[in-house]
Parts: C-alpha cells; sequence; structure tokens
C-alpha cells in the first residue's frame, strides 16, 4: 500500500528544499483531486505529500500591470468567481470550470491541472493561447517556461528535482482581444475531453483579426500550439474561407490516439470543428458581445 | 508511520484525533470520529456520496486528507436538521420520495443546502448542472429535482416571512 | 371506486418509514458498522479488462502477522458446468464461481481476483499490495480470428 509522509511548509524555500532533500518519491499538494487518488494504488511505495496551500501567493490572484499573476494552487471555484479575471480571460475561466463536478471544482487547481500534464487536460491549450508562463522556483533559483514547453509528455512535464511551480503569469492581452475554450465530450458533465480547442485573437478597428495564438489538447500526447492554424485567421475577418483553412491546419497537426473515448479520425476530424467555434466566439467577445 | 495530532471542528464541535498522513478526511470522519452519515460511494471523487463543506467549500472527502482538516471548518450531513426537526430539504426528499435505498442522500443533502445557499433560485439547468458531481442509482434523478427546487421556493417563501 | 379514498396508507403519498434515519445520515447500512475484533476485508481486483492470469500467488499476504484469511478460486469446491437453481432463475454454477473469483481469466476490470480479511484496515491493504506483486497478466493479443 502506499505510506504516506505529509508536510506543509510555510515558504516555498522550504517546499524547494523539502522536494530535493526528500529520500523518496514526493508530490506537491494542492487541491489533491489527481493526486489523493493515486494514494488508492496496491503499489507498495513510501510518498512524500508537500502541502502548499500555506505558502503565501500560492491561492491568490492579481493583476499587476503586466498581466495576471495566478497563484497555481487557487480553486477552481474561487477563480470562477473572480468577474475581474473572466472579463479578461473568458476563455481561461471557462476551461477552468470544466474541470470535474462542483466538488472537484472545489479543490482542483490550474497549477495542478498544468503539472499532472494529462494530455485531455481542458487548462493548458487555453494558457498556452494566452501566452502564459510558469515561473518555477527551484534549489537553483527561478527560471520562466511557456506553458507550451512546460509539459513534456503524457503525464510528464519539465519539473527537475526540487522544482515546483510558484506563479503562473499570463500577459495583458491587447484591446479588442478575448479568448474561448471548447471541449467535445460524450456526457454532458463530469467527463475527459475527447478533443479541445482553445483561441485567443486580438482584433484591430475595422475586426480583421491581427494577432491570434491557437492551441489544441487531448489530440496527441500534450496540447499543442498550432501556427499553422492562427496563420490562417490572422489578416483575416475570420470568413468561412479562414475558418475552414484553421480547422484543417489544426486536424492535420494533430495526432490523436484511437482509445475507448474516441477514434482517431473522428477526433482530428472535431478538433478543427472546435478550432472554428472558438475562434468565433472569441471573436464576438473581441467585439464586445457577451457570449 | 508517526500518526498525525489534528484539532479540527466538525458542525461546529470540536474534535482532536490522529490520524495517519495518508487517510482521507473520509476515512477519519467515518472510522476515526464515528460520523457514518458521510458515504464512500467511489473513494475517487467521481460521485458525490462523500460531499462534505470544508471551509465553506463542498468538497468530496475522499480526495481531502484528513491532515488538511487542521484548524479547518468541516459540515456533515449530521449537522443538517437537529433532534426536534428536519431541514426545509430534508424534508422535501421525504415528501417527494426522492430517495431509495438513501446511500446517495447524505451527499446529496449536503449538496443541495450548498446550492441553494449559493444560488437560492435556481433553475431546473441550474440545479441539475450543479449537482452533476452526485450519482444516483435509484431514483433517476427527476424526484430529487423536483424535491430541490420544492425546497428552494419554500426557504424563499419562509425567509420573505 | 369509492372506496379507495378513505384508506390511511393505499391510494395515498406516503413518507418510506426509513427515510428520516436516510435523509439524516443516522440509516446503519453495513459499511458504517464497527464491532469490537471485527475484521477487515478488501478484495484484489483486475487492473484489466481482458487477461489471462498466469499464477496467483497469496503466500506473502497469507504470512502477514494480521492477515486472517485469504481467498482465491481455487479455495472453491470442484466445480462443473451445470445449471443450478439461484436466485431468481437458474445459472451454470462454474459461471457463476468464475465471475466470484477469477479462475484463469479476469474478465473485466474490477473482475475479483482475491480477497483478504485482516485485522485492520491497514493490514488488510497491506496484504493487497503483497498479493499484487505477485500476480503475473497476460493481456497481449496473439492472434486475431482470420489470422
Amino acid at each position: 500500500m502506499v505510506s504516506v509522509v505529509y508536510e506543509a511548509p510555510n515558504s516555498i524555500g522550504e517546499a524547494v528544499r523539502l522536494l530535493k532533500e526528500s529520500e523518496i518519491p514526493a508530490r506537491v499538494l494542492a487541491g489533491g483531486t489527481d493526486l489523493i487518488i493515486q494514494n488508492n494504488s496496491t503499489e507498495d511505495q513510501s510518498r512524500l505529500i508537500v502541502d502548499v496551500k500555506k505558502i503565501d501567493g500560492m491561492l491568490d490572484a492579481k493583476f499587476s500591470k503586466d498581466g495576471l499573476e495566478l497563484g497555481p494552487s487557487m480553486c477552481c471555484a474561487e477563480l470562477t468567481a473572480r468577474g475581474d479575471i473572466k472579463q479578461i480571460f473568458p476563455g481561461l475561466v471557462e476551461a477552468a470550470y470544466l474541470i470535474g463536478s462542483t466538488q472537484v471544482q472545489g479543490r482542483a487547481s490550474i497549477g495542478g491541472n498544468l503539472c499532472n500534464a494529462s494530455p485531455a487536460a481542458d487548462t493548458i491549450p487555453s494558457l498556452i493561447a494566452n501566452k502564459a508562463v510558469c515561473v518555477i522556483s527551484g534549489p537553483d533559483g527561478e527560471r520562466n517556461i511557456a506553458v507550451e514547453n512546460f509539459v513534456t509528455g503524457v503525464g510528464t512535464n519539465c519539473l527537475k528535482g526540487g522544482e515546483l511551480v510558484r506563479l503562473i503569469k499570463v500577459p495583458m492581452p491587447s484591446e479588442r482581444s478575448s479568448d474561448a475554450y471548447l471541449r467535445f465530450i460524450p456526457r454532458t458533465e463530469m467527463d475527459i475531453a475527447v478533443a479541445g480547442a482553445a483561441v485567443s485573437l486580438a482584433l484591430d478597428d475595422d475586426d480583421v483579426c491581427v494577432s491570434a495564438r491557437v492551441a489544441i489538447g487531448a489530440v496527441a500526447p500534450t496540447a499543442l500550439l498550432v501556427e499553422s492554424a492562427a496563420a490562417c485567421l490572422i489578416g483575416t475577418k475570420l470568413d468561412d474561407v479562414a475558418l475552414k483553412n484553421a480547422a484543417r491546419a489544426a486536424s492535420e497537426s494533430s495526432s490523436p490516439i484511437s482509445d475507448r473515448r474516441g477514434t482517431a479520425d473522428y477526433r482530428r476530424h472535431i478538433v478543427g470543428v472546435l478550432v472554428k467555434r472558438a475562434a468565433i466566439i472569441a471573436m464576438q467577445r473581441a467585439q464586445g458581445e457577451k457570449v | 508511520m508517526t500518526k498525525a495530532h489534528v484539532t479540527t471542528s466538525v458542525n461546529g464541535d470540536p474534535y482532536e484525533f490522529l490520524c495517519e498522513p495518508g487517510e482521507t478526511l473520509l476515512t477519519v470522519l467515518r472510522d476515526d470520529l464515528q460520523l457514518t452519515g458521510t458515504k464512500e460511494g467511489c473513494g475517487s471523487g467521481d460521485c458525490g456520496a462523500c460531499s462534505v463543506m470544508l471551509n465553506g467549500r463542498l468538497v468530496c472527502s475522499c480526495l481531502v486528507l484528513g491532515v488538511e482538516a487542521e484548524g479547518a471548518d468541516v459540515q456533515t450531513v449530521e449537522g443538517i436538521g437537529n433532534n426536534d426537526s428536519l431541514h426545509v430539504i430534508q424534508e422535501k426528499f421525504l415528501e417527494h420520495a426522492a430517495l431509495q435505498c438513501g446511500i446517495c442522500t447524505p451527499g446529496l443533502i449536503v449538496s443541495v443546502k450548498a446550492l441553494l445557499e449559493e444560488n437560492p433560485n435556481p433553475t431546473e439547468e441550474e440545479a441539475r448542472y450543479y449537482l452533476a458531481g452526485n450519482l444516483c442509482r435509484c431514483t433517476g434523478y427527476d424526484k430529487i429535482i423536483r424535491a430541490v427546487l420544492d425546497a428552494a421556493q419554500t426557504m424563499k417563501e419562509e425567509s420573505a416571512i | 371506486m369509492s372506496e379507495a379514498e378513505s384508506f390511511k396508507y393505499v391510494g395515498q403519498r406516503t413518507i418510506r418509514p426509513d427515510g428520516f434515519d436516510k435523509v439524516t445520515g443516522r440509516a446503519s447500512y453495513g459499511a458504517d458498522l464497527a464491532l469490537p475484533g471485527m475484521l477487515w476485508g478488501k478484495t484484489l481486483r483486475s487492473p484489466h479488462a481482458h487477461a489471462k492470469i498466469l499464477s496467483v500467488d497469496v503466500s506473502a499476504a497469507e504470512n502477514h502477522s494480521d492477515v486472517m484469511a485469504v481467498v482465491t478460486f481455487d479455495d472453491f469446491p470442484r466445480l462443473k458446468n451445470e445449471s443450478v437453481v439461484a436466485g431468481e432463475g437458474a445459472a451454470d454454477i462454474l459461471d457463476l464461481a468464475r465471475n466470484c473469483l477469477a479462475d484463469d481469466k479476469a474478465l473485466y476490470h474490477g473482475h475479483a481476483i482475491a480477497a483478504v480479511a485482516a485485522r485492520s484496515e491497514k493490514a488488510a491493504k497491506e496484504a493487497l499490495s503483497l498479493a499484487a506483486a505477485k500476480l503475473p497478466m497476460h493481456t497481449k493479443i496473439v492472434k486475431r480470428l482470420g489470422e
């Protein structure tokens, strides 16, 4: 059975020390909605669990002059109740809101969703589309990594021994910009994405798209930033041809598997559909529509 | 393995206990504190039978460690209603036959109370989405939702008096 | 037809008699009981949807100081495929037995393979880990129909 040793440090430095010096496998605990289930394993193992919720800043979110500074351990329920964050990043908030049930929302965090690195994680495409950056603290100091480079494979991330994510920075988008996240699940609620798409874009005063970022999830070992799809949107007013091209580019960039949730062909097709629809919603929001 | 010493408050009462660090709050409530009202349905946070309030938030107690209850305020089904009278939600569940085997019921009662505190006037759709994390094998949910909407209506009327 | 109106329960909406206990959490289900000296049972279940069980070795679990008993399919009496009256109809007794505890094949994710009874929940979990460590299973499809 899994034997747990539990520590709840009061500072980042203390957390780094505990993670670095542990002789047994160590994991960071925020909401625990992924981690605690792993303790049910019949494997014989001792684990150190480092609860980071007592550390200043891990549970807060505020806007600085550069953008959003998001504590990675803030629970989704609290995040989604933040009207100020929802106004600037409606797509990121709606992605966070899709995770699990009301109960799971009361604990689950974006940092946990990111570090757990499931290929189908809902917040990762949205973080990527919004150019989010992870601020990582470790024994060698601090480093910044773009979210698209943070996840390295199925369930794996680039954190080295002793490191943890202490902040997620999301740069302030320009005027007349917005984002959206859509996912496909066979049920209505409480499911894992079969395909996911996040789009963030900015328009000029003539409603021409001047910048865009498209990220897709659940259709490859990691969420993918699809520059070719964004290129199809930039310089256009998101007419049918542009959207069709963006959808095709997204589908072609994906490398989904067939599993019990869906076939590869279906996922490849539907991720294109989701990119198109998310782009339209992002555009409508950028134009000031309440969608 | 050294046990952890935890001081907490459950339904307003102070509690002190020892538990293994890996023990979930669900196990602590049921096995260490003998508060067996909260049920285990899946152990993986999918069914909601273990729902409790933790510091004012609806959570699955199977996804919270017992040690995380240190200094916290926990509310379980045992704290809803009292020896003299049932809470409106409990009355409506009985009136509308919103239960059969009853295993999901404690988790639902806690969740419905949380719903109505957050949103005293939910639409049917809002109620269904909020309670999506509470699974029921027996009733087909229809009678549960009727009970929830009726409870909301009655609580609104009672607070208007 | 007019007789039905005056019944106390028939034709009326009644409150179920166990309802009060169930909505308050007071109703006692099997898992809610705790008796002095009671044992804890845990089941080792297949993680695979379909697999050949190459061998089951529960000796380490049996030797755990707090484990009182371990059962596997081998503990059942020797059975043959035969129809027996069971519950609401007939069933094949050997199929039933193989569903209770897997014989040489795990037929679904969660199919019980072994069960332990121990003096504490912790000991039962430890026993499961010991049994799980000695449970080689084979899932690879070797030959498809038509090959």
